[in-house]
């Protein structure tokens, strides 16, 4: 697993997204490389929601 | 009084002396002890009343409100038997006062050197839904006429926030629903919690307190979040505190406010970056549901997967069009060569031997006249002759 955050993930993800919406490319290999790494992308965002817990701190000032 | 007391007061030495509590004892009806002067006396009251009252909550009526030279607040605080003096600056005043609103004030009695008893006021706290009511109209008209609530001022908070700071009571009901639906919508979070009161005349500073360390600490974090669960409006009457409110708008982090229940509308609300209605609104506003969040992008994979079968769509179109232009270009150019062998066939000297016609040719090549050898080829023969007459 990554030490990117969910954010930087999500943001790549949209990236690969607006690539292929914005895309008049026929780069079938290059659509099927993006496409592989949504699917890492996707795969790497479960584990990290599945798996992590939320770390509480009580402090006093 | 003891009169040698007195002389002996009068002859002892007035400055900076330490100042006996003891001995000051009553004997037959007499004081012993030392003599004070009267500044001495004014300070052995108020070191007193600190040590044994070092600050008082009353609550009453206000009367005689006046600010003086727009830095000092005077007014009195009653009931039906007895009034007391307040002083405050003006810098310290949180609240809207007015004469006949209930309150309460946080205060450090005194008695100052004109021998007048006040409450040196710290803290001003309304109490009474009408003095809260009316006090909340008059700093709301304030606050709007300043802008502090203005769209414009909004910021908008991160989509995925990875630290939140929270300002909350630990033991409030609020802050453990909060709690549970962050831990039921979303994962990988660092919260940290500033327990402060959520109610009570010191409330607003506790909170602005933690509004500023989460400000200033060096481990910032992406949003500051203010709950509190529902009450009544006396309750909640520490979230129209116009210092609060102030600090919620001067918070260089952005700031969520999810105080009370549904309908209840606190200043500190409108001033807020967003407004949640409640602590669990302001979780689902905060981090999404990560089941829906997934499934989102479970779609995402699925419209992508859809865009590579279009890719393979419209390749295949490309190819189409290319395959027909060619077939196409050959087809053009078949029809023009056959409509060329057509026109060269028209003059074929064949196909005019085939329609019956004989082609005669001098054998060597020469004029033809009379006695010359000539060649005459029809489409299936070839015949020499020689001529007998030119005409």
């Amino acid at each position: 697993m990554s030490s990117k955050t969910i954010g930087q993930l999500h943001k790549e993800l949209k990236e690969i997204i607006e690539w292929f919406e914005g895309s008049s490319e026929t780069d079938v290999d290059k659509a099927i490389k993006k496409y592989e790494k949504a699917q890492i992308i996707a795969k790497e965002l479960k584990t990290k929601l599945d798996g992590l817990d939320n770390k509480i701190k009580t402090i006093e000032v | 009084m003891q009169k040698d007391s007195l002389d002996g007061a009068a002859s002892t030495p007035h400055t900076s002396r330490p100042i006996h509590h003891t001995p000051y004892t009553l004997d037959d009806g007499y004081y012993t002890g030392e003599t004070l002067r009267v500044s001495e006396a004014l300070t052995l009251i108020n070191d007193t009343l600190e040590q044994t009252i070092p600050a008082i909550i009353v609550e009453g009526e206000i009367s005689g409100f006046k600010v003086s030279q727009g830095k000092w607040v005077f007014f009195d605080i009653k009931d039906e038997d007895s009034t007391l003096n307040c002083f405050m600056p003006v810098f310290g005043l949180n609240v809207p006062l007015e004469d006949g609103m209930k309150a309460r004030v946080l205060a450090v009695p005194k008695l100052t050197k004109w021998g007048r008893f006040s409450l040196t006021v710290k803290q001003v706290e309304l109490a009474g839904e009408g003095s809260i009511k009316k006090a909340y109209q008059i700093l709301k008209k304030k606050l709007e006429g300043e802008g502090l609530f203005e769209a414009s001022r909004k910021r908008p908070i991160p989509e995925f926030p990875e630290k939140i700071g929270v300002i909350t009571s630990s033991a409030a009901a609020g802050w453990q629903d909060f709690k549970k639906l962050i831990d039921e919508r979303w994962a990988g979070l660092d919260i940290k919690q500033v327990n402060v009161a959520v109610q009570g005349i010191d409330s607003p500073r506790q909170i602005i307190k933690a509004t500023e360390y989460f400000n200033q600490s060096s481990s910032p974090v992406d949003l500051i979040v203010i709950v509190r669960g529902g009450g009544s409006i006396e309750d909640l009457a520490g979230f129209n505190d116009e210092k609060l409110v102030r600090s919620i708008t001067a918070s260089r982090t952005p700031v969520v406010v999810g105080v009370g229940h549904e309908n209840d509308e606190t200043l500190a609300s409108l001033a807020a970056d967003v407004s949640a209605a409640t602590p669990t609104h302001a979780a689902t506003l905060i981090v999404s549901d990560k089941k829906d969040f997934l499934d989102s992008v479970d779609s995402d994979l699925h419209f992508l997967s859809g865009k590579i079968s279009q890719h393979v769509v419209d390749l295949r179109s490309v190819l189409g069009d290319a395959d027909r232009a060619i077939t196409d270009y050959f087809r053009n150019y078949a029809e023009q060569f056959d409509f060329i062998i057509k026109r060269l066939s028209a003059y074929d000297p064949k196909a005019i031997l085939s329609r019956g016609y004989a082609l005669v040719k001098e054998a060597n090549g020469g004029n033809i006249t009379k006695g010359s050898d000539i060649i005459v080829t029809t489409e299936k023969q070839l015949i020499k002759a020689k001529v007998q007459e030119v005409k």
